[in-house]
């Protein structure tokens, strides 16, 4: 019993770290399908949601101000979610400047921020994007080209996380995103990537389907809508934006509970997503984002198993996977400690 | 070197959390999270 189960756990965690991009190679290699990118300026709405961002606000709008893209052609829509930090003063200066301001002084979280973004948009083309990131000059540009493709209904940009240095960061979240670069890039030469880049993606306002309240991930529940109406959910590299990696691993995770919480109320949202022939990205979906939600327990169960497997080649997985996780207790310390240091820091500042 | 001794040990680290929000992922989706309000006639436009 012990052994079957020590087989299928590692053989699940093996298919979704190195399996699932080795078959994406191979699949890219057969089946690569290339987009039709052809540079025009069809009108492009660019809604922003924000809640508390007045330390980027300024930043935010000089930065949508500054983009390579004719202005007439152009609408920046703000849409605030109840802010309290007086984010709202602070935008109607930019209000006076053209921009659209939609306030909402009752706090509905971003999906429903985003809805009203959109009914204020009047053109063709909707691109999102945050306050915190900044999107490089011709990052429109890159994005709505995509468009001129008719199969393509919506393109999701790269992010690069830099670190203080403001290089991109090489330390284990920065690994992270980047592995995850490489598997959308492949996912979106296939057919589509399962979610976009919400600090940058771009789709047909035709296409977009009013987000339910409380939905967490607005930029996988949107491209994946998209999906099922038989569209492509590209990704293209040469529409940059950049933003700061997080300070700690500790502050990633809750990062990325919060998007895997998402991950199980995209299954409950759109159930269709989990069957085969509606969603022409089932095994994608499967392999990259659900993939992901079993190996914790497909680790738990390898690790138990071992335990009573302990004879040669066993014996040196046992021994590999104590080391491992004796490095991370390590890690946790270092990156608890650092920390601390930086909060002692910051104290002794003020 | 101390540096990248310090990276390489986070990565293991980094790892472990990543798996651990999945299990704390399915806990705050079990246990249900508040929907926004939403109320249009509070929506101002300027």
């Amino acid at each position: 019993m012990a052994l079957i189960i020590f087989w299928i756990s590692l053989t699940c965690i093996l298919y979704v770290y190195a399996g699932y991009p080795l078959l994406l190679a191979a699949w890219r290699k057969l089946f690569f399908r290339p987009v039709q990118k052809v540079y025009q300026e069809p009108t492009v709405s660019l809604v922003i949601a924000m809640h508390n961002e007045r330390q980027n606000v300024r930043a935010k709008m000089q930065n949508c101000f500054d983009l390579d893209y004719p202005a007439e052609k152009l609408q920046i829509i703000v849409s605030l979610d109840a802010p309290t930090d007086g984010t709202d003063a602070l935008m109607q200066e930019y209000a006076d400047q053209g921009v659209n301001v939609i306030h909402c002084p009752v706090r509905r979280g971003k999906a429903e921020a985003l809805n009203s973004g959109i009914e204020e948009a009047r053109n063709e083309i909707v691109v999102f994007g945050d306050a915190e990131q900044r999107l490089e000059k011709c990052a429109l540009r890159e994005l709505v080209a995509n468009f001129a493709d008719p199969t393509v209904g919506a393109v999701s940009g790269e992010l690069f996380l830099m670190d203080s240095k403001e290089k991109e960061a090489t330390d284990g979240v920065g690994l992270y995103w980047r592995y995850e670069k490489k598997l959308r890039a492949m996912e979106s030469d296939i057919h589509s990537l399962p979610g976009a880049t919400g600090a940058i993606y771009a789709i047909r306002r035709r296409l977009y389907t009013p987000l339910t309240p409380g939905t967490i991930l607005d930029d996988v529940v949107t491209p994946m809508r998209i999906v099922l109406t038989g569209k492509r959910a590209i990704f293209d590299p040469s529409a940059r934006a950049y933003g700061h990696v997080t300070q700690s691993p500790d502050n990633e995770f809750e990062k990325k509970k919060r998007t895997l919480t998402g991950n199980y109320q995209l299954v409950a949202e759109i159930p269709e997503l989990l069957v085969p022939w509606r969603n022409p990205i089932f095994v994608q979906l499967i392999s990259h984002k659900f993939g992901r939600l079993f190996v914790p327990y497909c680790l738990v169960a390898l690790f138990i198993s071992n335990l009573f497997l302990l004879d040669g080649l066993y014996r040196v997985v046992m021994i590999l996977q104590v080391i491992w996780y004796m490095m991370a207790c390590i890690g946790g310390w270092l990156s608890h400690r650092s920390l601390v240091r930086r909060a002692q820091l910051g104290m002794a500042r003020e | 070197m101390a540096k990248t001794l310090e990276k390489i040990i986070l990565i293991p680290y980094t790892f472990v959390l990543m798996n651990w929000a999945p299990v704390a992922g399915l806990y705050y989706f079990l246990r249900g999270r508040p929907l926004g309000i939403w109320n249009p006639v509070a929506v101002k436009h300027t």
